[in-house]
């Protein structure tokens, strides 16, 4: 059974948490400090660590709903970072991130090419879709709030500007 | 020939461009409001007209090293990159990224290169099969990698900076929270 088109998929999602440095959602945390992580900018409300916490909450709820058995909500146990006791660090958040990855990254692999364009439901988006839209959206979230992170890390390191 | 491959990134070109309504590059730039387009943020310096100037240019100059002729250099003028457009011959292709208020083109403009951009990259995408996917390519600051890898970073390259679109609209708009805190 082929996975050509699953394997470039794996690549995808892969590059999209932690390959790419410039890009990746990983890659747009690395090295910033707790202040970094907690600040907002004056016009603004969320913080890094709101925007990482969504990407990461969400990549648990859509293995959950797409892959799994749909029993993660929002106020799931899972999706808080900080166990009971312990103290945020984004050490805690990337880690925390990666075993969300690393669980739709698995159930991605257990699929076949022909898995690809068959039809599934999950209720979280209540609507059917291709299987591969699924992923797609996987990809996209996290690129997408990288790049919202960059914008707030630009701002709050006063640096928005091309790199020269 | 297999093309399996080839058809997952043909789709996350599209899907990263416009096919997803709330992280695609399209859909950042439909969410705009008047005064978005060319003001930066308090505390920031680049504009959604610079942004969309630098996806542009790359999605041009990606595809020019990697699948045309790599004869152009990022000091040549942007119309010898869009020959087919009426263009500042003054405007340079890095230039595009931040150009001087006498020679910044419209918006309209800009979204005809934009597309234009997408639609050479995605043609040349589409003409591969599956073993061209880890060819060496050129690239457009020396040095070559694997297609695919240049076309990964393109997919990447629309939905990162569909991000930062969002958030510098988000915060020009007010309304930099989720969904759900805004709907009623």
């Amino acid at each position: 059974m082929s996975q050509s088109g699953v394997e470039q998929l794996i690549y995808l999602l892969d590059q999209a948490f932690d390959g790419s440095p410039e890009h990746s959602l990983v890659g747009n945390v690395r090295g910033l400090t707790v202040d970094d992580w907690l600040w907002r900018p004056p016009d603004g409300k969320r913080s890094i660590l709101a925007i990482f916490g969504h990407a990461g909450s969400a990549k648990y709820l859509y293995e959950s709903h797409t892959f799994g058995d749909g029993s993660i909500g929002w106020t799931h146990p899972t999706l808080n970072p900080v166990p009971p006791g312990a103290t945020f660090s984004p050490e805690l958040m990337i880690e925390w991130a990666r075993e969300a990855h690393l669980r739709f990254r698995q159930s991605v692999a257990r699929l076949t090419d022909v898995d690809l364009s068959a039809d599934r439901y999950a209720a979280i988006w209540d609507q059917p879709g291709e299987t591969r839209w699924f992923i797609a959206q996987v990809i996209e979230h996290d690129l997408y709030h990288a790049g919202e992170i960059n914008h707030l890390r630009a701002l709050r390191q006063k640096n928005d500007d091309w790199p020269r | 020939m297999s093309r399996l491959a080839v058809d997952q990134y043909v789709y996350m070109l599209d899907q990263s461009f416009d096919g997803n309504d709330e992280h695609g590059l399209i859909a950042a730039l439909n969410s705009l409001q008047d005064g978005d387009w060319d003001q930066p943020v308090r505390g920031g310096s680049r504009t959604v007209a610079n942004i969309v100037g630098h996806v542009m240019v790359c999605k041009l100059m990606y595809d020019h090293y990697a699948f045309a002729d790599a004869r152009l250099r990022w000091d040549d003028k942007l119309g010898d990159l869009l020959p087919d457009f009426e263009i500042d011959p003054n405007l340079t292709i890095d230039g595009i990224q931040r150009p001087p208020p006498d020679l910044a083109p419209t918006r309209d403009d800009m979204m005809s290169w934009l597309h234009e951009g997408h639609r050479r990259l995605r043609t040349s995408v589409d003409r591969l099969d599956d073993a061209q996917l880890v060819e060496q390519r050129k690239l457009n600051w020396g040095g070559t990698a694997e297609a695919r890898w240049i076309i990964t970073v393109m997919i990447q390259h629309d939905l990162f900076h569909a991000g930062e679109i969002n958030h510098l609209r988000a915060i020009r708009q007010g309304n930099d929270r989720w969904a759900w805190e805004i709907d009623p």
